[in-house]
């Protein structure tokens, strides 16, 4: 200690010392500016990357059944003239942990399987291949979100802005959106093959797409020999009488649309592959009854001749007088009636039974409930094993007074009045709603 | 005398020889110091702008949210959006590599390039198409200022 008191060079130890502090000092600076900047840039990345989670997380479905045009047209702005409306019917299930189950009841839950997010809907682009809707060189159709609708006017190619955003895990969300009656309707209502395309782009840049009509699923009904009609359920649709369709083939009494194959996919004829139409029924108009899919029954209520239609449900049982099952079918002699079975056994369906309808063989019977029909209807044994069709007339007092159109209450005609059954899924193949659907993958006029 | 002169060995006092070795040390202190500070200065300038433009890079979305076809106008319609959290300079747009700037005037929002595009805003370009060939292939690659690239293949219809 003392040799360094006496040392003679301390001044230039202490600025040595200086200078490799403030080199010390500069480089640690340096490195916390740094630290600092990368920081910064790694908090950014964090937050893109969330975004790109949630971007990724998206997922909206289109649901039955995808589009409908509503009767009545609005006056908008932007074009001459009116605007169609359409309602487009969407699911946000994006970042639900059960997502497989869309449409059941329960089992779908948002945010437990790493959150669900909203979606914003940016843009609507609609193609139409056809002389009608967004065909060339009309379209593709673009459609942006606008608050017009507001004040009363909306205008043409938007859509509704205030139902752009699909909140997390809701279903059956509806979008209106607006298209000029000058570019006509949109085609291929009512028919098997979509014949539009609607691309739904998201606010995080996603796209969605779904096709409209919606495409069937399946395989042939009755095991149809020639291979063109589809079944994708149980779930049908009767008529009584007769209609024009907007999309029945040429020569349609009274069709003021061009003349276009009409895909509804209900033979003609009583074999066992065109066992969509029941002839010799009593108690209907005509005496027959034609099936058809729930679809369609939006254009048979606008088409409708005779100033009635009747809806009932058609309805497959798949085991009927089982053995080995406590649920027997109840047969009284000459009818079929389900007052025998409580509403917890094979029905949960509200209404009266209205016949049942039983291919056998090269032969298609219908026959009726006997307070319906009369006692004259023979019913032939049920076998186990044997499907068979009952015809029921939900929330009806009697044949005939199911749904009478017009005048009848205000409901929409097709899938709502289905979707509002509930039977018992156990005696049933598939689900009832979404498995109600019969199509033909070809065109052919009936 | 002369002897005694020859002999003797300082050449400049100790007080000279002290200040000497002091404004030596300064002046290479004083390098080192300013060789340093330029040395770090230039580091940290050059870290904050590549993090700032890597952040900036990061910030960029944009996709190519759809396509379409014209067969009659032999056109091509090209939908960019900005899904980004910052405005984005598109600067080359190429059609199955090659740049394709025939762009068609008009109400479409883009007609050259470059073109800012500004959030959630959707740049449209119309292309023209002389040698549409119905069920081509094509590729398309949409290219920022910032580095980034979008790409969608689509078929002719």
């Amino acid at each position: 200690m003392r040799k360094l008191w006496i040392r003679r060079k301390a001044v230039s130890s202490i600025i040595g010392g200086i200078i490799v502090l403030f080199l010390f000092l500069m480089a640690l600076t340096a490195m916390v500016i740094v630290s600092q900047q990368n920081d910064a840039y790694q908090s950014m990345a964090s937050k893109m990357s969330q975004k790109d989670i949630d971007r990724f997380t998206e997922n909206l479905i289109a649901d039955y059944p995808g589009l409908t045009l509503e009767p009545t047209n609005v006056s908008c702005t932007g074009v001459s003239g009116q605007c169609n409306v359409y309602d487009m019917t969407v699911s946000n299930v994006g970042g639900l942990s059960n997502a497989g189950n869309v449409g059941g009841s329960t089992g779908v839950s948002a945010g437990a399987g790493g959150g669900g997010v909203g979606i914003q809907l940016a843009r609507l682009y609609v193609n139409s291949t056809g002389s009608t809707g967004c065909s060339p060189p009309s379209g593709p159709c673009i459609l942006n979100p606008d608050s017009a609708w507001f004040s009363g006017t909306p205008t043409a190619y938007t859509f509704r802005d205030s139902d752009a955003f699909v909140n997390a895990g809701e279903f059956n969300h509806t979008v209106h959106f607006y298209l000029p009656t000058s570019i006509g309707p949109l085609p291929g209502a009512g028919t098997a093959t979509p014949k539009n395309t609607v691309w739904m782009v998201t606010a995080r840049g996603r796209v969605f797409s779904m096709q409209w009509p919606f495409p069937p699923a399946g395989i042939s009904q009755s095991g149809a020999a020639t291979g063109t009609s589809i079944n994708t359920g149980i779930m049908k649709i009767a008529y009584q009488g007769t209609y024009d369709s907007k999309h029945e083939g040429a020569g349609a009494s009274g069709s003021t649309y061009p003349n276009a194959p009409y895909c509804h996919g209900e033979p003609q004829g009583t074999g066992p592959d065109t066992a969509e139409t029941l002839t010799g029924i009593t108690g209907v108009t005509g005496g027959s009854l034609t099936f058809i899919n729930p679809w369609i029954t939006d254009m048979i209520t606008k088409e409708i001749k005779n100033s009635r239609a009747q809806l009932y449900i058609y309805a497959k049982i798949l085991y009927p007088n089982s053995a080995s099952s406590p649920l027997q079918f109840n047969q009284p002699s000459g009818a079929i009636g389900l007052e025998a079975l409580s509403g917890s056994q094979i029905w949960k369906l509200d209404g009266a039974l209205f016949g049942i309808y039983i291919p056998s063989g090269s032969n298609i019977g219908f026959y009726c409930e006997s307070s319906a029909c009369g006692s004259s209807v023979t019913v032939p044994p049920i076998q186990p094993g044997q499907n068979y069709y009952a015809l029921f007339c939900p929330s009806c007092s009697g044949l005939g007074y199911a749904f009478d159109w017009p005048g009848g209450p205000s409901f929409y005609f097709g899938y709502a009045s289905v979707s509002s059954l509930s039977l018992d899924s156990s005696y049933f193949s598939g689900s009832i709603l979404l498995d109600g659907l019969w199509e033909r993958t070809s065109c052919a006029a009936p | 005398m002369v002897r005694r002169k020859l002999k003797h060995s300082l050449a400049v006092s100790t007080l000279v020889a002290n200040m000497l070795m002091i404004a030596i040390t300064l002046s290479l202190g004083a390098i080192l110091v300013a060789w340093a500070g330029a040395s770090f200065g230039s580091f940290s300038g050059g870290s904050q702008l590549y993090y700032v433009q890597r952040a900036q890079a990061l910030q960029e979305r944009f996709v190519i949210e759809n396509v379409f076809f014209n067969s009659t106008a032999k056109t091509v319609m090209i939908f960019v959006r900005n899904v980004g959290s910052v405005d984005i300079t598109a600067v080359a747009l190429y059609v199955n590599g090659a740049p394709n700037l025939r762009m068609n005037p008009g109400s479409w929002l883009c007609t050259s390039l470059p073109t800012r595009i500004g959030v959630q805003a959707v740049c449209e370009f119309n292309l023209n198409w002389g040698d549409y060939t119905s069920g081509s292939v094509v590729s398309v690659l949409v290219a920022s200022s910032r580095g980034n690239q979008a790409v969608y293949t689509a078929r002719a219809s």
